[in-house]
């Protein structure tokens, strides 16, 4: 299934691009999608997106999958299915 | 009693007698509206009887400084301004930071109250204790930092900090703001106020200091803030380099930077163009606030014909967004060049950008056919077009009269179903999110007592995802209207009182908030402040602040959004789909008015409500 990962700023530039094509395995959750970004990202990925101590994803970062908050689902353990969005914003604020 | 933080003394000026002086703060009226905002919205009510007109000599123009604003609390120079806003009907509260409200304590004072009308132009000059009204024929007509600089050199001292209005405040543009140094009081209208009662500038020159109740209580309730603003993990690491253009990115990237007068949101997303490393590219430099070691506030300069030279601070995010995507122009270069003519013309970015992608729809629709343009060709994406309607809005020349007062007035005056493509709550133009993608935020568009402001309840649940009190869907209608009474409550405690900074709530103590601003408020003025009581006052003043707009005719009815958000869905984007029709928004709105104990069916406070807070006198006044 092909799954859309999508990030911004710093991480766009490591991924190469805001928005990239992932072809998935079926039963794929949203911590599988984040280590795809990573291996395409290189050797910044660790820490940039992930943890050195347990390649969790780093916690100040926003994951949202189609929209919405993965803290509102199942984490990082919800799965993705064909056609979903994976999105990763660093922190941000003002405006 | 006051033994830190405040001074104790309120200067009332009367413009019709050229009079002027001071009042006591009472500890009292610190303790149940701590200041700025709080401080102002009291005098409002108390002072400025219904039905007045805004831009009467009836209406008040109050200028207020909280407590910890000119201490050495980081990021607190910040001020109120609040008036009956003659673009709205309602409260009218602005605020501004850079450098004048700490001069403002430093002369000794935490508010001013300006009354009554000059019969010619005017400017007002208050060091310390001395207060003088001069002759402003020769500065009216100046752009804003023309007239600051004639002010400094004709009183000799470059160290006078000024608030002043240019032109669009002069031809009582509703759009008009006042404008210190490059900072702005910018929304509702407040320009316009200052306008109607000929007062060109006030400036304030000020020997005095902040003194501090208890300064051991007080280092270690600073120190904490501090504590908190270093690990943050956004706000020196990126905020400080970047500031609010970094927003771009982030509400660009989940489908809700409002663009093409609402209808291109989620299509037309310039992130390239207008974002973080398009900012980067033209910044020259930063300018922070008195006391703020954060500095997000960058100088940016336009390099390319036929921009090329000009200067501004910003353009920050809302004005990205309303001179940029909302005008269809992904141009950096414009956008600063527009962001510069509308401070020196002391015009409002965001209502004024709004206003002219309102135009431009209409006029690509075939709607201002009959309104003569000139030959301008008013369409998305025309940047000369933006520049020449800001200079005619700010003069009231030819089609810029029509624009002048916003788009609420300018869909009457066209009629027909302009007011379809009037992007506004009560008047007020809306702000860069396009809530269709966040229903709390949303909601405060619909609620907020000054209109579709997204600064007096901000959810930064939704926008930014922090997870305080809680993390939330941001699509979701459940549970939003606790969270947009607790984001208004919350935001008006911490940071419209006290004064204080608001990105520094979402950014460094969001999950103490209250707790940080009791220690501070309790050490530095040694009166006693829990968290739970700053927490109430914020709910005390938003009650008042909505007491004072029922005075004034308004109600449920008035707690909307435009059409365009609860019929048209998004049509592409992260938030695609997503709008927020009627039933939502009544859903909304139920929640909310039971959260707050107000009555359902009409919006108002209720006299239960009132009494809890302190206030039966205005149920009274309500006769509720």
């Amino acid at each position: 299934m092909r799954v859309t990962a999508r990030t911004i700023t710093h991480l766009a530039v490591l991924l190469g691009s805001r928005e990239v094509e992932l072809e998935m395995p079926t039963g794929s959750r949203v911590m599988d999608v984040l280590v795809r970004m990573a291996d395409l990202m290189g050797d910044q990925a660790v820490p940039a997106l992930l943890r050195p101590e347990d390649r969790s994803p780093q916690g100040h970062l926003r994951i949202m999958l189609n929209g919405r908050d993965i803290g509102v689902l199942e984490g990082i353990e919800t799965l993705v299915q064909d056609g979903d969005e994976v999105l990763v914003v660093p922190p941000a604020g003002g405006g | 009693m006051l033994q830190g933080g405040y001074t104790g003394k309120i200067l009332r000026i009367d413009l019709s007698r050229k009079e002027a002086h001071t009042e006591e703060v009472s500890a009292e009226l610190a303790k149940s509206y701590i200041g700025g905002a709080g401080f102002g919205i009291k005098m409002l009510y108390d002072e400025v009887p219904a039905g007045a007109d805004p831009l009467g000599p009836d209406n008040k123009l109050i200028f207020a400084s909280g407590p910890l604003s000119g201490s050495d609390t980081p990021c607190a120079s910040r001020m109120a301004v609040t008036s009956k806003s003659p673009l709205t009907g309602a409260v009218g509260m602005a605020t501004t930071g850079g450098f004048f409200p700490a001069e403002l304590k430093f002369a000794g004072y935490d508010a001013l109250i300006i009354e009554g009308a000059a019969d010619s132009p005017t400017y007002v000059t208050i060091n310390d204790d001395d207060v003088k009204f001069r002759d402003a024929q020769g500065l009216w007509g100046t752009h804003t930092s023309d007239c600051q600089q004639m002010i400094k050199d004709s009183l000799k001292d470059q160290g006078y900090r000024i608030a002043c209005i240019g032109p669009a405040g002069e031809n009582l543009s509703r759009l008009a703001c006042i404008i210190n140094e490059r900072r702005a009081a910018g929304r509702k209208g407040l320009g316009a106020v200052m306008g109607s009662k000929n007062l060109k500038a006030i400036a304030v020159r000020g020997h005095g200091e902040v003194a501090v109740a208890d300064p051991d209580a007080y280092k270690i309730a600073r120190s904490s803030f501090r504590e908190h603003m270093r690990e943050s993990p956004v706000l020196y690491s990126a905020f400080a380099k970047i500031g609010t253009p970094m927003v771009v990115d982030a509400v660009g990237s989940m489908g809700m930077l409002a663009a093409k007068n609402w209808q291109a949101t989620g299509e037309f997303v310039p992130i390239d163009e207008l974002g973080t490393e398009a900012g980067k590219a033209v910044t020259v430099g930063r300018n922070p606030c008195q006391g703020c070691p954060v500095a997000c506030s960058q100088l940016k300069l336009a390099r390319n014909a036929p921009y090329a030279g000009i200067m501004a601070e910003g353009p920050e995010f809302e004005s990205l967004y309303s001179l940029g995507t909302q005008c269809g122009i992904s141009n950096m270069d414009a956008v600063i060049a527009a962001d510069r003519l509308c401070d020196e013309l002391g015009l409002d970015t965001m209502s004024a950008g709004v206003t002219i992608g309102f135009a431009m729809e209409l006029s690509e629709r075939g709607a201002l056919s009959a309104i003569d343009s000139g030959d301008l060709d008013i369409a998305f994406g025309n940047d000369r077009t933006m520049m020449a309607l800001l200079e005619k809005m700010a003069y009231r020349d030819g089609i810029g009269d029509l624009l002048a007062d916003g788009v609420k007035e300018a869909a009457e005056r066209i009629g027909g179903d302009a007011a379809y493509y009037a992007m506004h709550v009560k008047g007020l133009e809306l702000p860069a999110y396009d809530v269709r993608g966040a229903k709390a935020h949303g909601l405060n568009y619909a609620t907020s007592y000054t209109g579709a402001d997204h600064n007096r309840g901000y959810a930064f649940q939704e926008i930014f995802g922090i997870p305080i009190p809680k993390e939330v869907d941001r699509f979701a209608l459940e549970g939003k209207g606790e969270l947009c009474k607790w984001n208004q409550d919350i935001r008006t405690a911490t940071c419209d009182c006290p004064t204080m900074c608001a990105f520094i709530l979402d950014m460094a103590v969001p999950a103490v908030a209250a707790e940080n601003s009791a220690a501070l408020l309790t050490s530095l003025t040694g009166l006693s402040f829990t968290a739970e009581e700053v927490f109430q006052v914020g709910e005390r003043v938003n009650n008042l602040a909505r007491a004072f707009n029922a005075r004034e005719g308004f109600s449920r009815k008035d707690d909307t959004l435009p059409d365009r958000l609860m019929n048209e869905p998004l049509l592409a984007g992260g938030s695609k789909g997503h709008h927020i029709p009627q039933e939502d928004l009544d859903f909304m709105l139920d929640d909310y008015y039971t959260a707050r104990g107000w009555d359902v069916a009409t919006g108002t406070p209720t006299r239960a409500k009132l009494e809890e807070l302190g206030l039966a006198s205005v149920a009274d006044d309500l006769g509720v």
